[in-house]
């Protein structure tokens, strides 16, 4: 009798598992249509957000803004346990609800589709070392995180992101009211919105839990005294709360809220330092299209905003390659430098998108300084690579407020240092003020030549590059301690790549430079239509293999 | 590819090539989409536990609750049929010994009162599984509940008293091949799991010693813990 009552348990627990399962869940509902009504954009949205749809020709008063028709809210709201969120753009709602109360939803005639949105992790990308003391190095790597991106030009050109509007979506911003990083920008009250995405009684509160997005934020207008540890310090600011604690894992849909929350309150662009991968991902579903965040930052792109999100931290680790919504056609995304050697820092997610984009777009300094509630901190992670270039691009587009978001998306990347070289580690290298400020059109000198000789072809630098990059990397910029703060990220090292007839990357290398003939390989090795691309101190070549 | 690789290592071994690589990603070779992995179709897996036996009707429990201890450990098959749903194959050993209670009247397996005893029963197990897995995501074991059935061929099965003689000598005797004990045992098996650990709980439906022998049979409920070994 025993051993039946055991057999009959296992088989109960067999058929209610996945009803187990079902339960309690997290579901999307579309909607099939919606309707204009009272919807007046001039009310709904702040000026900052008319003006930058005026300003890059988006439509002021476009369908996908419009409110999620009231009467379907209501209804479906008391047909379920709860409301996660509603979303314009997606004319849907993120609702808990149970399986029956799912299906009695699928029966509504204006429902359009119910999708499965169990929630998950979201990773913080990046890591601290817990060393809060400014040494001789770290003020080196203060200096350069900036220095790299012409932090002096900018000043000199009055420039510091004024005008421009930037949403920043973090794990928390512990302190950041307090933190003397950011007086400048409360005292001129440059602080315009907050809210607090995690709390579903909409608090506006969110300087509690993780003190990650205080650290970010200081990466793009973070100052204490005259020392400068983002460039855009006289930009405002939104700031968005979507983790909910320093947990690795949270929601996605807070994500998507806090950039819609973003749009109707003007942000020009969006800084995000968290990206998914393997917690819920495989690599091939990094195809710009797959992930619910992806496709968010995609629309948040079509309204004007530039999107600016970190690469990811897994570069030396199995999973290797970007996260979402780094793969995002329209995020700008962003790897991470080592400013001890002024190339790819070695916990730089890695690209290309599954579908062979390239990615990152660029990068910047994976290591820096920050300011986080106690002091200023040491700590690493493209979450901080990805801020100074927000502040980067918003002191770009200050100094040209006719380029369009994807404009500026395109003139970031050109001004990267390796550009047009590129590669799946650094993208087009670190973005360059001087492109955006003195538009040099005098051509660059040849530093290297390619000599073919049967079926070798050679690569031989210059004498005086190959002499300046010896001296550089002995005794020029890097210091005793091993800091390079004069790199650009390409000045001292050879780069070079196979490229395919698709034009996707084969292989790429970086190679330090010692001697005049850097390189020979046989032609005969290569298949047909292949490219031999190389970059070295900002000059590049292309040969068909 | 291979061949860009072949002319490196010539021209390096020639002394044409001495500039440091510092680094150097193949995109080609790493766009094969992998088939193995914790989350993928196939994945293989060591793994090892123990657990306790849990006697549920205290008078009939002739074992000393706490010391009776069964270790087991094996290789794991998955295969991945959604992302919800897999099936699997184990192949391990199981040792399980049973300390017997020394209580008059004493039954199991007779009636002779020893200082110590114990029954262990080593078994080639193999067992088959349905994984059910909860929660979406990537490549990762997750959070699983195993449901499956276990059949085994009891290779050892041994029998050891220590008794102190007249002279306070120990002396162990040790009696192996034993008649009384079945030479196969099947039952059902379940575990809990979240990554590489689990909670496990094995049924023996299947008794320990012949029936002709007429020897009360011991616990059959195994609850335990494992541990995943891989990467």
């Amino acid at each position: 009798m025993q051993k039946i009552k055991l057999i009959l348990l296992f088989a109960s627990l067999l058929f209610l598992l996945p009803l187990l399962c079902e339960a309690q869940q997290h579901w999307m509902v579309y909607f099939k249509d919606k309707q204009r009504k009272d919807f007046n954009p001039y009310t709904y949205f702040d000026a900052k957000a008319i003006e930058r749809r005026i300003r890059t020709g988006i439509p002021v008063d476009d369908p996908s803004d419009w409110p999620v028709n009231e009467t379907y809210v209501n209804e479906v709201s008391l047909m379920v346990n709860e409301v996660i969120i509603t979303s314009r753009w997606l004319n849907a709602m993120a609702v808990d609800a149970d399986d029956s109360q799912i299906n009695t939803l699928r029966q509504l005639p204006y429902v359009l589709n119910v999708e499965w949105i169990e929630p998950s992790g979201m990773q913080i990308t990046s890591f601290d070392d817990y060393d809060t003391a400014i040494n001789p190095n770290e003020s080196e790597v203060l200096e350069g995180q900036l220095k790299t991106l012409g932090v002096d030009a900018w000043r000199k050109a009055g420039i510091d992101g004024k005008g421009l509007r930037i949403a920043i979506l973090d794990v928390g911003f512990d302190q950041a009211d307090k933190v003397p990083a950011f007086d400048h920008i409360r005292n001129e009250n440059r602080l315009i919105a907050t809210h607090d995405f995690t709390n579903r009684k909409n608090g506006d509160y969110v300087y509690y839990g993780n003190g990650h997005g205080t650290e970010v934020w200081s990466c793009i207008a973070g100052k204490i005294g005259d020392f400068q540890i983002g460039l855009a310090t006289g930009a405002e600011f939104l700031l968005a709360k979507t983790e909910k604690s320093s947990e690795k894992y949270s929601e996605e849909l807070n994500w998507l809220a806090a950039v819609e929350w973003a749009d109707k309150n003007g942000a020009d662009i969006i800084n995000s330092s968290l990206g998914y991968t393997a917690n819920r991902y495989f690599n091939w579903q990094m195809d710009g299209k797959t992930s619910f965040v992806t496709r968010a930052a995609n629309i948040a792109a079509r309204k004007g905003m530039l999107v600016v999100n970190a690469a990811g931290n897994d570069g030396d680790d199995k999973w290797h390659y970007i996260g979402a919504p780094a793969d995002a056609d329209s995020a700008l995304s962003i790897g991470g430098i080592d400013p001890a050697t002024g190339y790819h820092i070695t916990f730089s997610s890695y690209g290309p998108t599954s579908d062979k984009r390239m990615k990152p777009n660029v990068s910047a300094y994976g290591h820096v300084i920050a300011a986080a509630p106690p002091g200023l901190k040491s700590t690493q992670g493209t979450s901080f690579a990805a801020p100074l270039v927000a502040g980067f691009a918003a002191c770009a587009w200050q100094s040209n407020r006719k380029l369009t978001n994807m404009q500026l998306f395109g003139e970031i990347e050109k001004s990267g240092s390796l550009y047009p070289y590129f590669d799946y580690a650094h993208g087009f290298g670190i973005p360059q003020a001087d492109h955006f400020l003195n538009k040099d059109t005098t051509s660059v000198q040849p530093t290297f030549r390619i000599v073919e000789s049967g079926d070798s072809i050679s690569i031989v630098v210059n004498k005086y590059s190959v002499e300046k990059a010896i001296t550089s990397q002995n005794s020029g910029p890097k210091t005793e301690n091993g800091y390079n703060n004069e790199t650009t990220g390409s000045q001292e090292y050879l780069y070079y790549n196979i490229m395919n007839k698709a034009g996707v990357l084969d292989s790429y290398y970086v190679l330090d430079v010692t001697q005049p003939k850097v390189l020979t390989l046989l032609k005969s090795n290569f298949r047909k239509g292949e490219t031999l691309n190389v970059h070295y101190a900002g000059y590049n070549i292309s040969v068909k293999l | 590819m291979k061949g860009i690789f072949t002319s490196l290592l010539v021209l390096l071994s020639l002394g044409a090539f001495s500039q440091e690589i510092l680094l150097k990603q193949n995109v080609q070779a790493d766009s094969i989409r992998p088939t193995r992995g914790p989350n993928l179709r196939n994945f293989t897996q060591g793994y090892i536990g123990f657990g306790f036996p849990i006697h549920t009707n205290e008078v009939l429990n002739y074992t000393r609750t706490g010391t009776s201890i069964d270790f087991d450990f094996g290789l794991r098959y998955k295969r991945r049929i959604t992302n919800y749903l897999a099936a699997g194959l184990d192949l391990g050993i199981i040792t399980a010994a049973f300390k017997l209670k020394q209580k008059s009247p004493k039954t199991v397996p007779d009636t002779v009162i020893n200082d110590k005893e114990k029954i262990q029963i080593s078994s080639l197990v193999s067992s088959g599984y349905v994984r059910i897995n909860v929660g979406r995501r990537g490549n990762y074991i997750g959070n699983y509940l195993d449901l499956g059935a276990y059949a085994g061929w009891n290779f050892q099965k041994k029998h050891k008293t220590t008794n102190e003689n007249d002279e306070g000598e120990k002396v162990k005797v040790l009696t192996s091949k034993l008649n009384y004990v079945e030479s196969f045992s099947y039952g059902l098996l379940a575990r809990l799991g979240v990554s590489r650990y689990a909670l496990t709980a094995q049924y023996r439906l299947s008794d320990i010693f012949k029936n002709s022998y007429a020897i009360p049979e011991l616990p059959r409920l195994i609850v335990g813990v494992e541990v995943g070994l891989f990467k």
